[in-house]
Order: structure tokens, then sequence, then C-alpha cells
């Protein structure tokens, strides 16, 4: 383990999360998954703030989750005392939105609508989301604080400069911007920040045994129809961390959403996608 | 980890590079290779490195990249993280978010067509952004029949310049980024060379040295169980509980009481480290003061320095100015402008987009400084409007 790595890593995180609660204060928010990218983001959090998670916790819920994600989440909320919004687009789930009408549509509207739901009912200006650079080529060209406008689209073909640790403040009506504090983190960092710290991980990241006698665990998580586990029989943190070394498997390689043929994950995000 | 980017003029080969770091290191996922195998396939070409790099739609239909992007590989020494900058004059505001986040770089030139308009303004830029250490990857020798002779010329060429613009490359490299000469391996065909392959110089460049004073900008100020506690990044030196410490701005000083973190308190923080500190007597200080001690900071209200600008600058408007967490309000004076291609200099009071050039900041109060060079956290400044970044330079 790189200490000295993950320390730097660490100090701007931390940077970036205090230079966005200054400038957005009560318009400011967090996205979380309940994924150890956003737990770890939590923890960041609130290692800025000494213990407080001084801003609402936005979780965009399909309603689709692996249910262990719902008891994860309920125990997080409690532990670390978060002010919990459960954002839902009821409207869509109640005409029948699933991932059998098609992924694309499904993703935009049980994900982005619901976001854009959230956003125009509280007001929020500015959102930390726990994307990191190595998960997607799409996610690798993101900035620390990317604009969105008013119909959330992501103008990738045209973003602002960005330069060393100056961010780009943006105060404009209907639109908001996404801050994404990790986004210098590989996967491998996470899992041994995770381990140094002592950070709570949802179990469904460690290897059991399937009822066709396959160890299998989930390395990225999402909808339960739309991600499948990874073969694995790493049921430790530090298991994980020796099977990371060695893999070839793409992280997301699980995700649905990800596959890079049909540019998905580009079309996707430009609508306003994590 | 240590960030490396990679510039030159369109076309000369940094996404295929890229994408054979990537390669060779064993970075790629099988998954990958074979869609990378497939998209080729249907846009009717042969398989493209630069695929790796280049993700979007509009990069791939187009052949070119747009948005700088990052890659991880890992050396025989340690883990490096790539930088892709693109090379189109139209994205120079991506290739300067790009090279602004990198340790060392790499200036690439196409053997074959010499030293182009992009290739010189890229290592202007770097210049412009205090890089200091840069490699110049001669590429695509397998076009001309790995030909050393034509190897000299290009690297006179580009050396020339880059002393010109007081840049000194480290080391200057004949490849092939299509078959991997000299990248990772040693080149069969280019026996002559007898240099450091790619990866090798790389790996020769140090990390950069930590400055020895204790310096905190103040991002914030919370109260924590009832007691005000200024927060902030440790950016250089280290501080101790019971340490005295000074105030930028004040004259104040005040003694460490606490340095708080998640867990509790510290006795002692080291660069680079978030902390909370409280103080005794309180300075009662606020966003943008320095705690500071050891060798004290230059106070400095008007700056005079050479800047890209990514939007029209005009003399007598008035911007934000940013350098670390010290926000100030700044007029500015164009004195000259400078066309990195011909190196020639014209007066003028208008920068244009993507343009260069020599100009006065007057600040609205004092701000506290170094040298990029001893410390960059505090030897570098951005110009914004209305929040957002139009320009930047360092102070040297």
């Amino acid at each position: 383990m790189d200490l000295a790595h993950l320390e730097s890593l660490e100090a701007g995180s931390i940077y970036i999360i205090r230079e966005a609660y200054y400038k957005y204060r009560d318009r400011l928010a967090a996205l979380v998954s309940w994924g150890k990218d956003s737990t770890t983001m939590l923890y960041l959090i609130r290692e800025a703030f000494f213990g407080e998670v001084p801003i609402p916790v936005v979780h965009i819920d399909t309603s689709f989750k692996l249910k262990p994600i719902y008891s994860f989440r309920d125990r997080l909320v409690k532990e670390w005392n978060l002010k919990l919004i459960v954002a839902k687009n009821e409207e869509a789930l109640k005409r029948g939105m699933n991932p059998s009408m098609g992924r694309f549509k499904c993703c935009t509207a049980l994900k982005t609508e619901a976001l854009k739901q959230a956003i125009a009912k509280y007001g929020f200006k500015a959102l930390f989301v726990a994307i990191r650079r190595d998960e997607h080529a799409i996610r690798a060209k993101e900035r620390v604080v990317s604009p969105r406008d008013s119909e959330f689209r992501w103008s990738i073909t045209d973003q602002p400069p960005e330069l060393w640790d100056q961010f780009n403040e943006l105060d404009e009506e209907g639109k908001h911007v996404r801050i994404h504090p990790m986004l210098g983190w590989r996967e491998i960092d996470i899992w041994e920040f995770i381990k140094l710290k002592g950070i709570p991980v949802n179990p469904l990241y460690f290897a059991k045994k399937w009822p066709d006698g396959k160890w299998r665990r989930y390395r990225s998580l999402g909808c339960e129809p739309c991600t499948v586990p990874i073969e694995s029989e790493a049921k430790t943190i530090d298991e994980i961390i020796e099977e990371l070394r060695s893999t070839k498997v793409p992280e997301r390689a699980g995700r649905a959403q990800d596959k890079e043929m049909s540019y998905m994950m580009q079309k996707l995000r430009s609508l306003g996608y994590m | 980890m240590f960030n490396v980017v990679i510039v030159g003029h369109v076309d000369h080969g940094k996404s295929t590079l890229i994408g054979r770091l990537l390669y060779d290191s064993g970075s790629v996922p099988e998954e990958k290779l074979k869609e990378i195998r497939e998209v080729s396939d249907s846009l009717g070409r042969e398989v493209e490195f630069s695929y790796l790099v280049d993700a979007l739609e509009e990069e791939r239909k187009g052949e070119m990249t747009i948005e700088t992007t990052r890659t991880f590989f890992k050396s025989r020494k340690r883990d490096y993280s790539i930088i892709d900058a693109p090379g189109h004059l139209e994205f120079l505001k991506n290739m300067i978010t790009g090279a602004s986040q990198a340790d060392a770089s790499i200036l690439i030139v196409d053997v074959a067509k010499g030293v182009e308009e992009q290739t010189k303004r890229h290592a202007y830029l770097l210049r412009l952004l205090g890089m200091e250490k840069v490699v110049v990857a001669i590429n695509k020798m397998d076009l001309v029949g790995n030909d050393q002779r034509r190897f000299e010329e290009v690297k006179d060429d580009i050396s020339s310049y880059l002393r010109t613009v007081g840049l000194n490359p480290l080391f200057v490299i004949p490849i092939s980024a299509y078959l991997g000469d000299n990248v990772i391996g040693r080149s069969e065909s280019m026996r002559w060379y007898k240099g450091p392959t790619l990866v090798e110089a790389l790996d020769s460049m140090p990390e950069r040295a930590g400055y020895p004073y204790f310096r905190m900008p103040v991002q914030d100020v919370y109260l924590v169980r009832g007691e005000r506690v200024y927060v902030g990044n440790v950016i250089s030196g280290r501080v101790r509980k019971g340490d005295e410490v000074h105030v930028t701005g004040s004259g104040k000083s005040a003694r460490v009481e606490k340095i708080i973190v998640l867990d509790g308190e510290l006795e002692e923080a080291r660069a680079p480290k978030g902390i909370g500190i409280s103080l005794d007597p309180d300075p009662m200080i606020g966003r943008g003061s320095i705690l500071w001690n050891g060798k004290g900071l230059k106070g400095v209200k008007t700056i005079e320095s050479t800047v890209f600008c990514t939007e029209e600058l005009k003399s007598g408007e008035e911007l934000e100015f940013s350098c670390s967490v010290q926000e100030a309000g700044c007029k500015v004076e164009v004195f000259e402008r400078i066309d990195p291609i011909s190196l020639k200099r014209r007066e003028s009071e208008v920068l244009g987009a993507n343009e260069i050039g020599r100009i006065g900041i007057r600040l609205d109060k004092e701000v506290f400084v170094e040298s990029f060079k001893e410390l960059p956290e505090l030897g570098r400044f951005v110009l914004r409007r209305k929040g957002m970044i139009v320009g930047g330079g360092i102070i040297r």
C-alpha cells in the first residue's frame, strides 16, 4: 500500500469538499448510491467536517436496487446521522417503467428524471457525485467541477477550462454543477483506503457461494435486473485488493448501461446521467 | 502516482502512444480490446489503439481527440497516470486543463512532418504553466525507415525552439508508437540510438521535492463543538501543537492550541493533509488568510506575468483573481501579444481567446505569493469572469 499516495488523494478530496461547501453552503447536496465510492465519499465529507455531514444526502431510488443496498443505507443513515432524501420518479414507476422497456429509457426515467425532480424540488445548485476517471473512458474526460444546463446537458465537447486546484464557480439560474471529489481515485485506491480507515462497505462486494456452486461477488452495485456479479472468491477486503492487482476485467463489466459499442454511456451522460 | 501529460500537434500520435503504453504494459482489459476491435471493424479500419482513450463518438468518427482524458499504467518502477491532451487549436482549453495536472510531459513530434504549429504552441504553454520536466518523443520513425539523419534534423529543430522559450528537454527519443519501438521495449531497428526508452526516461524523473516551511491557506471557519476552527490543507512543511504560527496580512501571531481531524486531535500534521486548527489567542481571521511559519511570504498588490486566455481579455477590464484560496478583485492591463509560433511580440490592448500575452494585474487587496518553482500552490493564479476561469499564469 502506497500510504503517501492515499494521503495525497485524501487531502485533495477534503480540499474539494470544503471548497464546494464554502461556495454553495445550503444549496449543496451529496448524491449517493451506497456503493463503495459513495460510502468513501461520505466518509471524506465526515473527515472534512469532523464527523458531521452538514448537507443532505440524496439517494436516487429506482426501486430496482439490489435489496441489501437498502438495508446498508438504513444502517449508515443511522450510524452517521445523515439527512437522507429519497428521490423517486413515482409517476414513471406508476406507469410501470422497468428495464424491459429499454435500458436507456429506464435509466433516463428512473435516474436522470428522478434527479431532475429532486433538484427542482430542493433548489440544489451543486451536487457531489463519487464518479472516478478509471471507471469508464467517458468519465475519464470529466472535470472536478462540471456544469450542467437547465436540461441537465453535459456539453462534453465544450467544457470550460479547469486549472490546478482552481475550479469554476457557476451561479446561473436553472444551471447546476456536479462536483467530483473522487475523480482521481482508482478502484484499488478506494479499497486500500477502506481498509486503512475501516470504512463500512456493503456486504454484496464480498464473494458468496451461489446455488450453482460457483463463488461470485458484485464489483459494482446497481439495479438488480441490470447488474450481474463477477466470478470471484474474494471474501475479504484483502482478497479484493489482491484480486484487483491481477484482474484484467473492467470494473463495470457487470453493468449493462456501460457498453461502449453504442456510445450508451456518452448518450446517458450528455442527458444528465451520473 | 506520477502524472504525465502528452502534448503535441494534431495527428502526431498522442492517443496512439497512450494506447501503446497501456497495451505494452498489460493495462488493457481483454474485454476492452475486444470492443476496440469490433468498433474498428464497424468503422472499416485497422485496430486503432487510440480508441482506448478516444471514447467519444465524435472522437472516433472524426479521428481526433477532443477532450483531455486520463488513463493509468504501471512501469517496473511506479504507477503512472497519463493525461491525453487534444492537439487542435480549438481545444486548447482542454489541453491546458490536462497539462495543469501533470508532473511531467511528453512532447510528441511526427518525424516525417517535423515541428508544426501546435508543437510550438503546446511547448510554449508548458513553459507558461511552469512545467520543467519535458521529454521529446520523435514519433513515427517507422515511416522514415528509422533514419537517424532525419531524427537528428527534427531533434535540432525542436531543441532550438525549446531553448528559445526557456525549456530544456531532459531527453529526445526516437520512437514508433504504432510499432512500440523505444516506448517500453528497446527498438531492434534503431540500434544507433543509445539513450533510454520513453518509459525508462519517465522512470528516471524525480518526484516533486517538498517545500520546508509550514503553509496552510485558510479555506473556511467552522464552529466545532462551540469552538472556532480554521480549516484548510497543510500544503507544505509541518505544524505541531504549541507551535507559534503567523497570519498573512494581519501581522498577528498565535499559538496552535489544537490540530483537529475526524478521529480527534493530532500532535503534528504534515503536508499534504486537510486539518482544522484552533489558535490562541484567536486572531479572528477568515478565508484567504495563510497560516505560516519559517520564511515569510511576499505580499503583492500588482503582478506582471505572461498569461494565456481562453476568452478575450481587454485592457481596463475588471476581473476576479484567485491564487490558492486568496480571492481579490483586479483590473488588467494588456501590454503585448506573443505569437508562440514566430515568437514575435506585438503591442496590444486586447488578447483574444487562446492567445498568449504579457499583462499587468492590479489587485484591490494584497495577496501573498511564492515563486512557482518553490511552492506551486502559491505561485500560480487564475483570472475569472463571473466565477468562470478565463485565463491564468504563474509567478516566477
